[in-house]
Parts: C-alpha cells; sequence; structure tokens
C-alpha cells in the first residue's frame, strides 16, 4: 500500500494543475473544479492498482472528470451557496475588441450543455483528435463531430451577428 | 471563431490559480472506499457493465402478440420489468432491437418506448420497425426525457438547433407536437451552468426547470406558470395525480427532508433528512427515497415509512408499475458488492416485499468511470 499511495501522490502532485485547468474550463467554478478534481482523484487512487501507468491514470482521471462534470450539471443537486462568478482576473490592459470578444464568448461558453461544452474544451484546449475526444467521453466520432458543430453554431447564435463580427476581426488580426 | 474560442480557454485556464491539493483526504477516502468497498448509491450504478444475460430479439409480431390487447391494435400499456442494453430494450420477456443508434436514456409509453441518443436524437419505436431506423421525433442534446405514468406524451429540451433552449412536448399517439417553447429560458440561467430540463408530465401538466425558475405548463390552453422564480431543477423531485415531491430546504441550503403536497413550497416534511430523489407512485400515495447508500419508501400522507423486506442490501432507482409496484436495481451486499451481480427487483407496497424479477441482469462492474451500459426507464442516463 505504501508504493501504491507513493505512486499516486507522485502521480497527483505533477498532473493536479493541468487536471483542476481542465476541470475548470469544464465547470466555469473554481469551487467545483476543485470538487471535480478531488473526486477524480480519489476515485483514481482506488483504481491505482490496475491503472499501473501514468498515462493511464491521466486519462482515466480526465473520464471522471468529464462524467462527473455532466452528471453533476444534470443532476444540480448541490445547494450549498457557491459563488455565482469566480471569474479569474483577465491581464490587465485596455479593454480592446479582443479582450471583449474573449469575454463574450466565456461567459457563453458556460451556458453551453454539458456535453457540448466537454467537447469544445477536448478540442480546442486539450487538442485531442475526434478520435481521441470520443474515446475520452465514451461516445462515437460522429456524435464528437456533431456535438462540436451544435456547440459552435450554438456559439454564434447567441453572439449575435456583432459579435461575430468583433471576433472575425480579431482574429484576422 | 475556432482560434479565438482556443485563445480564450487557454487564457482562462492560464489566470486561475490551482487549489492546494489534499493528497491526505484524497488518500484517506480512497482507503476508506477501498476497505469498505462500497460506493454510494448513485456510484453504484454508475459503473460499467456487461450484460450475462442472453435472449433473441423478438419479431414484431411476437411482440405485438404478446402485449396486444382484445381491441387488436399493439399496446405497451403493461409496465413490465423493463432495462436496455445498447440497442436492445428488454421489455419483460420480449427483447426490442432498435436503431439507428443506441439507447442513452428511455422512458415507456402507451404504445411504446421513446429513447434519446448520445447524439441527442429522439427516437420512438414500438417493435414493429426493422430495428434500424426507428421514428426520429426530435432533438434534445441533454438526453433527459419525461413522460407521465401512463398515456402517450414524452417532453425533452431542444438545446441543440435552436439559440435558446426549448421545451418540447411531443404526444406519440398523434405524431404532433403539443408544444414548444422558450418561456422562461430567454434570460440567462439562475445559476451557471444549470440546463433547462422538463422534468415531469402529469396529466394535463407539464413541469420545466426553466433559465428563471420551475414552471408549470398546462397542457390544455398551453399556457406556462412561474411557480418558483429563481429555483433550481432539483427542487422539483416529481409530480403524480396532482402532487408534487420536493426537497424542503432550509435557509442555509441544507435539505430538511422531502415535502409532498399540491403545490410547491409547504414545510411539512414527509421524508426527514438529506434525501438525493423522490419517486412519487402514480396515485401519489407513495414516495420512494434515495440518499447514500439508503433508499426507503414512505406514505405520502405522513404516516410513516413502509418497511420493505428484501434480500438485497441496497435498492437504487424505482420506476413504478403501477400503484402497487415498483422496479429497483438489487445491490446484494454493500461489503465486497462487486462479488454479487445486480438484480433487477420488483418490489410490492401492499406485501411490503421486494422480489427478483430479472436474476444476475449485469455483474457488478468494474469502476472506469464510464456510464453503464444498461439503463432503466427513468428518462434519466445513469451517471
Amino acid at each position: 500500500m505504501a508504493d501504491e499511495s507513493g505512486g499516486f501522490a507522485q502521480f497527483a502532485t505533477s498532473r493536479h494543475r493541468a487536471l483542476y485547468r481542465y476541470a475548470y474550463l469544464l465547470a466555469g467554478e473554481r469551487g467545483l473544479a476543485e470538487d471535480l478534481v478531488q473526486e477524480a482523484l480519489t476515485k483514481t487512487y482506488v483504481a491505482w492498482r490496475r491503472l499501473h501507468d501514468s498515462a493511464n491514470a491521466d486519462a482515466y482521471t480526465r473520464k471522471v472528470i468529464t462524467n462527473t462534470a455532466i452528471t453533476w450539471w444534470r443532476r444540480k443537486s448541490w445547494h450549498s451557496e457557491r459563488p455565482r462568478d469566480d471569474v479569474p482576473e483577465l491581464p490587465t490592459g485596455h479593454h480592446d475588441d479582443n479582450v471583449t470578444a474573449r469575454l463574450w464568448l466565456w461567459e457563453e461558453l458556460q451556458a453551453l450543455p454539458p456535453r457540448q461544452r466537454a467537447v469544445l474544451v477536448l478540442r480546442y484546449y486539450e487538442d485531442l483528435t475526434e478520435r481521441e475526444a470520443a474515446a475520452l467521453l465514451g461516445c462515437s466520432i460522429g456524435t464528437v463531430k456533431s456535438q462540436t458543430a451544435h456547440g459552435l453554431k450554438k456559439l454564434r447564435a447567441r453572439l449575435g451577428p456583432d459579435a461575430v463580427l468583433i471576433m472575425e476581426t480579431v482574429v484576422a488580426k | 471563431m475556432t482560434g479565438l474560442l482556443k485563445e480564450t480557454l487557454t487564457e482562462r485556464a492560464g489566470a486561475v490559480q490551482e487549489p492546494h491539493l489534499d493528497l491526505d483526504a484524497i488518500i484517506g477516502t480512497g482507503n476508506r472506499r477501498i476497505r469498505r468497498r462500497r460506493s454510494t448509491a448513485i456510484a453504484a450504478v454508475a459503473i460499467a457493465s456487461a450484460l450475462i444475460l442472453a435472449g433473441g430479439v423478438v419479431t414484431a409480431r411476437h411482440l405485438a402478440d404478446s402485449a396486444q390487447p382484445a381491441g387488436g391494435v399493439p399496446t405497451f400499456k403493461e409496465r413490465r420489468p423493463t432495462y436496455s442494453t445498447g440497442d436492445k430494450i428488454h421489455y419483460g420477456r420480449d427483447i426490442i432491437k432498435v436503431g439507428p443508434e443506441k439507447i442513452s436514456s428511455f422512458v415507456q409509453i402507451d404504445t411504446g418506448f421513446v429513447y434519446a441518443a448520445d447524439s441527442g436524437a429522439v427516437y420512438f419505436t414500438d417493435g414493429s420497425g426493422d430495428g434500424r431506423s426507428d421514428a426520429k421525433l426530435g432533438t434534445g442534446s441533454s438526453g433527459d426525457l419525461a413522460a407521465d405514468d401512463s398515456g402517450t406524451l414524452v417532453g425533452w429540451v431542444d438545446d441543440n438547433g435552436p439559440a435558446t433552449d426549448e421545451f418540447v412536448l411531443y404526444d406519440v399517439g398523434t405524431r404532433h407536437e403539443i408544444a414548444r417553447t422558450t418561456l422562461g429560458n430567454e434570460k440567462k440561467p439562475v445559476e451557471e451552468g444549470l440546463i433547462p430540463q422538463v422534468l415531469a408530465i402529469d396529466n394535463d401538466m407539464a413541469y420545466f426547470a426553466a433559465n428563471d425558475g420551475l414552471r408549470s405548463w398546462d397542457i390544455g390552453d398551453g399556457k406556462g406558470t412561474l411557480l418558483k422564480a429563481g429555483a433550481l431543477p432539483s427542487e422539483l423531485s416529481d409530480a403524480a395525480n396532482g402532487k408534487l415531491a420536493y426537497p424542503v430546504i432550509q435557509p442555509g441550503g441544507a435539505i430538511e427532508g422531502i415535502g409532498v403536497a399540491r403545490t410547491l413550497g409547504p414545510r411539512n416534511v414527509i421524508v426527514p433528512g438529506a434525501i438525493d430523489s423522490a419517486n412519487l407512485s402514480p396515485d401519489a400515495a407513495h414516495v420512494f427515497t434515495e440518499s447514500t447508500d439508503t433508499s426507503r419508501l414512505f406514505r405520502s400522507d405522513g404516516s410513516g415509512e413502509i418497511k420493505l423486506k428484501s434480500d438485497h442490501a441496497l435498492l437504487v432507482q424505482a420506476v413504478w408499475l403501477d400503484n402497487d409496484r415498483f422496479v429497483t436495481l438489487g445491490i446484494k451486499t454493500l461489503e465486497s458488492p462487486e462479488k454479487n451481480p445486480l438484480d433487477l427487483v420488483t418490489c410490492s407496497v401492499r406485501t411490503a416485499t421486494c422480489t427478483t424479477a430479472v436474476k444476475a441482469f449485469s455483474p457488478y462492474p468494474p469502476d472506469d468511470g464510464n456510464p453503464p451500459p444498461f439503463q432503466i426507464p427513468t428518462g434519466h442516463r445513469l451517471p
């Protein structure tokens, strides 16, 4: 057991930052992200013996974070008080179009259904391929494609033509 | 747009400060779980499994014969112990093949089954097709469905196409949408990340968790009413026979217990304690409740608990068959539960006993973080 906990501790310490960032992008809330990582790492510890190496453990932990996040969103069973808005400080500087577009985009990302948000985070933050994202989510590649398309379509619709224009301008710079 | 999306995600991830890693707590909790080999009620069913129950796929003729009333029209009015595995619905002894997609969640109605796929598509099957091209009713990516205890109505939220999430009520009997509304969803949700949901259908009323709170929808006149502004979906557990089951929440946020009343809000606690879920019988006379490692059955009039006699240590989830019986997942032991397969169990209120309906329908599966490959007709995907 001592060897196991030693190997797990090394894994958890080295991967905690990356796992927390991933959970935060899914949850959009620091407290909830912390809970997600804590729960996922606990499950990883329980399963540590059969995971064998840190690569398996990393994939397993991300899978647990993702499925737990989707479940919690569906159940919405947490009643304890949570901060409504814990958006981290943005880099200082003037609020140009780029910053405005990012703020809008972040806000609208929070409003997407959890699975669509998860797919976008996996594809555009984690840089996973459609096949890798499908494996992690436990769904088909076609589902990843359709969820990505729906998520992007909804973002465009919610942001409206002005915001899309700003973003296109920003991207073109 | 995707370039900016990547920039936004990267920036947000980089700006958030990493919290303290409490390894002692994680390892301590993990060790307790390993020692006890027990899980919470939800985790117990959240585990993937492979089915061992073998069976052939029935033909439409066989199914129609077995469920056919005197009038000659195939019916599914009878509720049987039912579960799904991938592309099959095990309806009592009959097996219905579905397609073109697999089942993520499903409900039974009087004419068949409505199921949601991972893609968000919502389909209907009555077993009469070829098992490959069921009728597509619409889309709704959250995968949550709602249906009444009888009838042919089903509800879901279409959040795939429209910019604003739409509640959809569909009558499979007439193959028509009877309502499609964004009511209450025009504003931002009351809590970040909340997704609208059709919570329940009860006779001529539907209940919505909208962005602005809990709403009722009169199916007859097509009008909605805001029942509780700012309320979360979890603040209404179930609706049946004109009554609502809901958590009574203290000002600090803790759950005092479950209340059952005709309106939402009276603080008459029928079931005390931190209850995770409550499921009313069709006549609303009884309520099945679940909390961590515990499930109990109560009379809704406040006259107390009905102690069920069961060979199982834990009963998880409930699907009512009629006013007397409900089907649930049976876990044999909480100590080393993986040593025993899961059973599908039928409980009777009248006799206060539970008996195994489908023995060992699934081995107790490994905890690999995936949702289970089986579902029961609750309308929600087991996590």
